[in-house]
């Protein structure tokens, strides 16, 4: 499947997670809670099919993933109707626990740290101050870094999936360390 | 400037779940092949998420934005960091999203700011004359597990693997790339088994009947487990990187190596019976590879291999890949009895599956050498 995908590679990896991103995404934006799984299921029919279609198929591969995604998804809210009707006495959801707050924000100060120094300053300068302050704080700090607003808007956004990925790795050590439930 | 107006515009409503299915569709295509575009939604998500958790989205677009964010758990995910992110900065406790939303006025105009995204100069935008109140919602810990938020860091994944990397800011590889690297191994390998004794983790396939030759393979998983699994260990090496490139080895026949990083796995992780099994395997494979060359050493490795395997077996009973392995060990060791007594055992513990139907198979075999009076 690679070689459809791109004769190189490297290349054909990259586009493949690419890919893999875009449909989990537009997954989640379509309010499914359970997109990694049916991109998985994309991904496998997808695989399976790639023989048969590649030579006759025009345009970006891409575009073929983000067809099958749908499908799947269609099948998804079919088959999650289905449980509901058949759920006769839905028992209530579990209470949410209120003392996890300050673990989250132990683990951001933690993965904070762990931040190179210049991107922990970005961060938090990006998100100083307030309304017109703010805005004129994110025009200085790109001109600083003789960079466009877009483009630290992007470097922010990376930095804060690297930032959410750390806390959800102290969350989960810390969940195995005291045996604690997070979700209750 | 038009177009860019228009896309906001657009973004803006795919954020907030008001797109048609026919305009939905064709915002989708474009995301999936406009990667700038995507980019594009990337941001206008982030800043709506902060606009939210500041008090500083309109009024009108509460209800709509809480029904997209917040109706899966990678949506409560950005919320909740976003809103610690807030408080760090604030420094804590006092953030005016949550007790003090009166001071987030504007004092020149006496509204509420937002910042418009995606706008080449950040333009300010009239919201809501009322503030909208929110403190509970903004704090929901139980999004942050791994299994539910993992989608929205596939982002992450891809940007950080291909992109983050040269930035120089990818500082932790965490265990779910190696979950990700052995779910792709176990699919590329899901039509046809690569060797005949069990890796852990992997679901039933056929065992290769052509000796030597290469198995059904789905490459493309195979090539990207290998690449999640090989970076994984080299950027980590613990016992956990180390047992999961040995299975990668494993399926791909390279038993040396695999060996190698079973070894170094068992240093710091000696009681996994999981791993016993693995490295078993490892072992018993070598050993059948070896007889098949007649290189001489086979005995030898099915002695380890079944000292291994004894011990998954001590370590846990009911693990049936350890029970499946020390019975095919003990059958390539010409110890039929015992490997019969492991089949029957086996077969206590899973009398359904496709790996039953072999173990069925195997005694069969060994009963019929039996009568015929020759070994296995």
């Amino acid at each position: 499947m690679l070689d459809w995908l791109d004769p190189d590679r490297d290349r054909a990896a990259q586009k493949y997670l690419e890919i893999c991103s875009k449909v989990t995404k537009i997954l989640v934006r379509r309010q499914c809670y359970a997109a990694e799984e049916l991109w998985d299921e994309t991904a496998n029919r997808a695989c399976h099919r790639v023989k048969d279609i590649a030579g006759s198929y025009v345009g970006d591969p891409a575009l073929y993933f983000c067809a099958v995604a749908r499908l799947v998804h269609l099948e998804w809210i079919r088959d999650e109707k289905l449980k509901r009707d058949q759920r006769v006495d839905k028992p209530p959801p579990p209470p949410e626990p209120d003392d996890d707050d300050e673990r989250i924000h132990e683990c951001l100060d933690r993965c904070l740290q762990k931040l190179n120094a210049d991107d922990h300053e970005m961060i938090l300068k990006y998100y100083e101050k307030e309304t017109r302050a703010k805005i004129e704080q994110r025009k200085e700090l790109a001109e600083k870094l003789e960079i466009t607003l877009n483009s630290l808007r992007m470097r922010v956004h990376r930095i804060n999936g690297l930032l959410q990925k750390c806390i959800v790795a102290c969350l989960d050590d810390f969940e195995a360390e005291t045996g604690h439930d997070l979700a209750g | 400037m038009a177009q860019e107006n228009q896309d906001v515009g657009l973004i803006r409503r795919y954020l907030l779940g008001r797109l048609q299915e026919d305009e939905l569709e064709k915002l989708e295509e474009r995301m999936m092949v406009d990667n700038e575009f995507y980019d594009q939604v990337l941001l206008a998500e982030d800043e709506m998420v902060e606009a939210y958790v500041n008090v500083e989205l309109q009024e009108s677009d509460v209800a709509d934005f809480r029904a997209s964010f917040l109706s899966t758990p990678e949506g409560k995910q950005q919320v909740s960091y976003a809103q610690a992110l807030r408080e760090h900065v604030d420094g804590i406790s006092t953030s005016p999203a949550v007790d003090d939303v009166g001071e987030s006025e504007d004092p020149g105009s006496g509204q509420h700011m937002v910042e418009a995204p995606l706008e080449k100069e950040l333009v300010e935008m009239p919201v809501a004359d009322e503030p909208v109140l929110e403190s509970k919602v903004l704090r929901p810990p139980v999004w942050w597990r791994r299994r539910e938020l993992d989608t929205y860091l596939k982002f992450s994944a891809a940007a950080v693997i291909v992109i983050g990397l040269g930035l120089g800011i990818w500082k932790i590889i965490p265990q779910s790339e190696v979950s990700k690297g052995l779910t792709a191994l176990a699919r590329a390998y899901r039509d046809q088994r690569p060797i005949e004794a069990r890796i852990s983790g992997f679901e039933y396939a056929p065992a290769s009947t052509t000796r030597g030759g290469e198995p059904k393979v789905d490459k493309t998983a195979r090539n990207l487990a290998e690449s999640l699994l090989l970076d994984a260990v080299l950027k980590h090496p613990n016992a956990a990187t180390h047992h999961a490139a040995g299975r990668l080895y494993l399926a791909e026949k390279k038993f040396d190596e695999a060996i190698e990083q079973f070894e170094a796995a068992l240093k710091t992780d000696s009681n996994n019976a999981q791993l016993h099994s693995d490295y078993g395997a490892a072992l018993l494979e070598k050993g059948k590879a070896d007889r098949a060359a007649q290189d001489g050493g086979s005995l030898e490795e099915f002695a380890r291999a079944l000292e291994h395997l004894n011990r998954a077996v001590e370590l846990d009973g009911s693990l049936l890949e350890a029970l499946f392995n020390r019975a095919l060990c003990h059958q390539y060791l010409y110890l039929s009895q015992q490997a019969e007594v492991d089949w029957k055992t086996y077969l206590q513990r899973d009398a359904t599956s496709r790996w039953a139907d072999e173990a069925r198979q195997n005694i069969t075999m060994i009963e019929e050498q039996r009568r015929s009076g020759r070994p296995n």
